[in-house]
Order: C-alpha cells, then structure tokens, then sequence
C-alpha cells in the first residue's frame, strides 16, 4: 500500500522490571542491564523456575488518588498508567483527548490473572464465581480515560504487541480514528502462570544466577524467563501530527503477520511462515532486507526458538545476514508473553532516540546453530535509519514490524 | 423501522441496498458460508471422538483431549459448516481467523486452583495455557484448518463480541486477506460450573463483498465509526438471533463506537432481484 501519510509514533508509556518511561528504560537496555531476579513476591520453593522479571510498583497516573490506584489489580495498573502516560507524553490531556480515539489493547489472561487471584487468597472455596468477573480491561481504560472510538482487546500470544501495533496502523490508514493508542501489557508474574510455563518446560531453570538466566542465542539457553509490564503507545498519521507540532519517536513503516498452522506451542520447524511475515513487513514497508539497519530478535532463549528465528533471519536477509546487527533484549527484560514485542518496540525506537543498539547480554557463548551478526554484552554505537522487530507466539502466529526513523 | 429490546433495530421493508446503509469508512462483507453449534454442557465432551475423526487429518486425540469446551463447539460448527459448504473445507491457505470465545477455561482453572492450594506448582497441568488464553481457540483452528493467515484471539469477556467484527473489518477492509472465519462463542449463562448450561458457537466465512456476488449471501456491515447510541450491544445470542430471520436487516453498536448490519440472505436477494 502507498503510504501517502505514513503513521508516527508519538507517545510511549511503559512499565516493565528495567522502569516505567522511556528514557529509563532506553538506558537500561543500552547499559545492558537485567531486570531479571528471584521471585519474592511469593512462594517459589516448590516450583521449577523460581525467577522472574517482575514489576514490583506502578506509578500512579497525575492526578489519580495513589492510595486507590495502587489497591487495583496489577494488570489494570500498567494498562492505566502505560495508556495514560503515553497519551500525555503525546501531548494530550486525560479526558481531553479528541473523540475519534482507538484503543487496542494487548492481553491473553485478565480474567484468568482475575480468577488466580480470587483463588489464592479466598478460603471459602467460591472462587472463579460470575458474580466476581472483572469488567473487561479494554472497557474500563477506554472509560477511566474518555476515550470514545473503536476498541479492541487482542491476544496473538506473544506476537501480541505487534498486531496491536499493525491493526492501529491499518485504523489510521482506514480513516477509522485520528489517534491510535495501541500496545500490551501483561502481569503474568504470578503462581499459576509461573507453574504452567514451568511445568511447560518452557522457562530457564538457572535459578542460581538470576541475572544469567535469559541468553537467547547462546549454546547453554535453557527456556525463558517470565517476564511482565507493558507498552503503550500512541499513533497517529504524519499529517496530524504535524499539524499540532507533535514529535515522532519514529515511523510504523511495515507490517507482516502469518500463522504456521503447524502446533499450539512449538514453533515450525519449517521456516517459511516466519519468512513470509518478514518478507511482507519488508515489503509493507516497500524496502529491501538491505536497508536494514538493526534487527530486534524474537530471541526468546528457548532452544528450538531461537535456531528456528536464526535460520529464519538468514534466509530473509541473505548475505546481509553477516552484516545487519541483531539483538535480543528479552536477554534482559525477561519474556513479557503478550506485551513482549510492544516492549521490543520500544527498543527499536530506542536505537532512533540514542543512536546505540541495545545487546544481548549472556552471549557468551553463541550457538553456531544461530549465527548472526550478534551484538553481544554491550551496546554497539551507530545511526540506525530502520529496524525491525519479530515476534512470534503460541499458536503459530508470526509477527514482523518495519520501524524507520522520522 | 421497528425496535426490538433484544436484537437491536430491525429495518422493515425500506429500500436499503447492499451497502446503502454504510458510511465511507464501512466494511461491507458477504458471509460466504454461515453454521452454528449449540451443545449442553454435559455433552460436550462426547464431541471429542467424532471431531478427532472430522478432523484426523490435523487433530490428534492428545490435542482435543486438552481442549475446552468451548473450542470443541466451535469444531462442532465448522464439521455443520463444511458438510453444507463442503469446497470451503480447504479455502485459499491465506485466510484469517478472528475468535471471540466468552472467559475460557473457568472449569480448568478452578479445578487448577484447588490442585495448587493441595499439592504445589507441579500439580498444575502444562496445557492450560496452551489451551485456555485468548488466542488458544484461534491457534487451535489455524492448526486445524490448515491456515496460514493471521490468527487473532479477541473479545474475551461477555458483550465484547463487538471487536470481533471490528477486527475482522480492519483486515477485510480493501480486500488485505481474501477472507477469514469468524467465530464467536460462549456459554449462555457463566457458572462455576456450567451445569445445564449450552454451550454455543457461531462461525461465519467473511469476505470482502463484490456487488456481483450478492444474490443469495447474507451481508453484514461494518462500520466503526457509526454512531448509533440507542441500539443495543452486539452478542453471540443476538447474531444466531438475528440470522434466523430472514428478510429482516438488524442493527447494533460495536461498543461506544462503531455500528454494525446484518442483511439476511433472502433481503439480500430481495435487493438483487
């Protein structure tokens, strides 16, 4: 598609284990710092992954009442504040935002992080009543911030933030709203989550050495780290956000969704639906694999994941594969299920704001099943013009986004 | 024009053509093929044995053994769907799935609940998030379909089945998929239990509408920037409602934003002639 009025990104919010704004967490992630620690929060003796990348407190949005706001349900916190904050970042106020205003909001489990919740601390026995289910999320941030366009609440799993991002591109390319704000978030640091994915056998077991746990790309990856937070972010076409003096983290350029079709969990070990998401991205974003500047791996440290991303990555990028940088950052913010590739959109944007790339730390050893033009341990320096994120999920879907800076 | 509580507005015998009723941001798709399963609760799970036969071709019992009751009511719609439409079996491999299912996995999570409080984190099954998220059902089909197009869980919770056609229309908006599967499905009153509770599911084959194509097709509308306060909230309950009735167009909103239309088979034919 032409794109005549191409889509900005004009505010971010953001909460995950690395902080709660942009700034803080660009830095984190180009220091090369790991959110990642042991579980406190509650009893991990008895399961197989006691580590996670945990969101320990939400700011409370201007203006709320922080006592109030910090009694809601953890989920409900970041999607607030993440909405909220990306919302004034782009230069609106709270409930004075224009009508024609999207929301989608990227999330798998509220009713069952609701009914887990009800579950562990009821004695009585009646948990996961009706009578207790929580208004849907969606619907209660698009009212708490009089918001009054299309909403939509979304789950491809962890390719959830992408298709956020690509549905709000395509509402904006439509006509359907003037803003749209779109992202995930997920708050899935919690007993049963940890113990579904543990007992998966999807999570690392380095429980010692918290902070080396998550080493995508390395010979001694294990599984992921949980992970949770979110990312917000608001978009809008170039025209209107010119039109107000608006600045622009960077450009939605390109978008590529697929399915495999192949299992519930376990990525294809054919490539040719992860290629075909990237390959329509890039050519959403009407470029070639050569103006590539940096890519943003899946990179979730899984065993088959990784070597599966890897073979996908050199076959899309050729003989660029030896030269494009790519890094996975959930080496350091921990695997954020639906709000991971919100967060690793972020990061992309983040290379526009600081010119640095973000690494993946614990490479210490990379897999020669999975080689790439790594940036390891540290953050390398270096304009970047356009970098893309993949991002796949549970049930085969797979996701690619161009970004390109403004 | 007649209101109706429940279904929304009913249009009586105006002269609404296919897409009159749109505004320039509408999405007016035909509904290709359309099948619906209601099952009570104490039989779903006797669905199992013939969906793994239906399907055996992409479906083990291992994989069924695991899903919801939910996710087997919509198998059970699309085996209804297929015997009728039988060449849409095997669509073009590039349609999407848009799935609205109603709070999955309440039993599993209830009865994981209690395994945890007894017996610790090992007592909790490695399928329940696999099979009991918002984009399970959606996986699950993509998998069983043989679909390479995006799958899309969306909803989640009773009277969001509105962003289900607002998502559909985002991507059959300008033809971006050839055509995708709908779905929406639920129980018709949430319990703990779901005791003499049905279980339904509705799946509707969309595809970008062209004006030749109308005769026979029932049309649905979307349109995500109407503004039609005083209709009632689409549901599952209301579209198997409302494609019962031929002849009769029925309005709702999508949510604060956002209208949608359906025109039933015999109107649309009405139009055509």
């Amino acid at each position: 598609m032409n794109q005549p009025d191409p889509i900005w990104i004009t505010g971010i919010g953001v909460a995950c284990s690395l902080g709660s704004d942009f700034e803080t967490v660009s830095r984190n992630l180009l220091e090369g710092r790991s959110g990642i620690d042991t579980i406190y929060t509650f009893d991990v003796s008895q399961h197989p992954s006691r580590i996670g990348a945990a969101v320990h407190s939400v700011p409370c949005p201007r203006g709320w009442d922080a006592r109030a706001f910090a009694a809601r349900p953890k989920l409900q916190q970041v999607a607030l504040w993440c909405c909220s904050s990306a919302l004034s970042d782009a230069g609106y106020d709270i409930g004075l935002a224009p009508a024609r205003v999207g929301l989608i909001l990227g999330t798998a489990t509220e009713w069952m992080l609701g009914w887990e919740e009800d579950g562990l601390t009821r004695d009585d026995g009646r948990y996961c009543d009706p009578v207790n289910d929580r208004e849907a999320l969606v619907t209660l941030v698009q009212r708490e911030l009089g918001l009054c366009g299309p909403v939509a609440t979304l789950s491809t799993a962890c390719a959830t933030g992408n298709f956020a991002l690509a549905m709000a591109r395509r509402w904006l390319q439509l006509g359907w709203v003037d803003i749209c704000v779109a992202g995930g978030c997920d708050a899935a640091v919690t007993p049963l989550t940890l113990a579904g994915f543990g007992n998966l056998r999807a999570l690392s077991r380095q429980n010692d050495w918290p902070q080396a746990a998550s080493r995508p790309f390395d010979k001694e990856r294990d599984g992921f780290v949980l992970g949770e937070g979110g990312a917000i972010f608001v978009l809008e076409r170039t025209s209107h956000a010119k039109s107000r003096g608006a600045r622009a983290y960077g450009e939605l350029a390109g978008c590529g969704l697929s399915s495999d079709a192949y299992h519930l969990v376990i990525p294809s070990p054919d490539p040719t639906y992860a290629i075909t998401a990237m390959k329509a991205a890039l050519a959403d974003a009407e470029i070639g694999p050569h103006q590539v500047d940096y890519v943003n791996a899946h990179g979730t440290s899984t065993p088959v994941g990784d070597m599966a991303e890897a073979k996908a990555l050199r076959m899309v990028l050729g003989e660029w594969a030896n030269s494009i940088p790519v890094s996975a950052t959930k080496s350091m913010t921990g695997h954020l299920l639906t709000a991971a590739s919100a967060i690793e959109a972020l990061a992309c944007l983040a290379t526009f704001r600081y010119n640095a790339l973000p690494p993946t730390i614990n490479l210490d050893h990379p897999d020669p099943e999975c080689d790439l033009c790594h940036v390891a341990h540290t953050a390398r320096e270096g304009k970047t013009r356009v970098a893309i994120s993949n991002s796949f999920g549970f049930g085969g879907s797979n996701s690619c986004a161009v970004f390109r800076a403004a | 024009m007649d209101a109706h509580p429940e279904k929304g507005i009913a249009v009586f015998g105006t002269e609404l053509g296919p897409s009159s009723d749109a505004d320039e941001a509408s999405v007016v798709c035909d509904v290709v093929a359309s099948a619906s399963a209601i099952v009570a609760a104490e039989e779903t799970s006797r669905l199992r044995e013939p969906l793994v036969a239906a399907f055996c071709d992409r479906v083990s019992n291992a994989l069924l053994k695991q899903a919801d009751e939910q996710s087997l009511v919509t198998l059970r719609a699309f085996c209804n769907l297929f015997q009728r439409w039988p060449e849409l079996r095997r669509p073009d491999p590039n349609w999407g799935l848009v799935v609205a299912p109603r709070v999955p996995g309440r039993k599993r999570v209830i009865e994981s609940i209690g395994k945890f409080r007894e017996q610790g984190a090992w007592s909790i099954s490695p399928h329940i998030i696999p099979h009991c998220t918002l984009h399970s059902l959606a996986g699950l089909l993509s998998q069983v379909l043989d679909l390479h197009g995006p799958n899309i869980g969306t909803g989640g919770k009773p009277g969001c089945e509105g962003e289900a056609f607002a998502v559909a229309g985002t991507w059959l908006a300008a033809e971006r998929l050839p055509g995708l599967w709908l779905v929406l499905t639920g129980w018709d009153r949430e319990s703990a239990t779901y005791r003499g509770s049905m279980c339904q599911a509705l799946v509707l084959g969309l595809k970008s509408a062209a004006r030749q194509d109308a005769v026979g097709r029932s049309r649905v509308i979307i349109s995500p920037t109407a503004a039609l306060p005083h209709v009632p909230l689409v549901s599952l309950e209301a579209f198997l409602t409302a494609m019962g009735n031929s002849g009769i167009a029925t309005a709702w909103r999508l949510g604060v934003a956002g209208a949608l239309t359906l025109h039933p088979a015999s109107r649309v034919l009405e139009i055509a002639a």
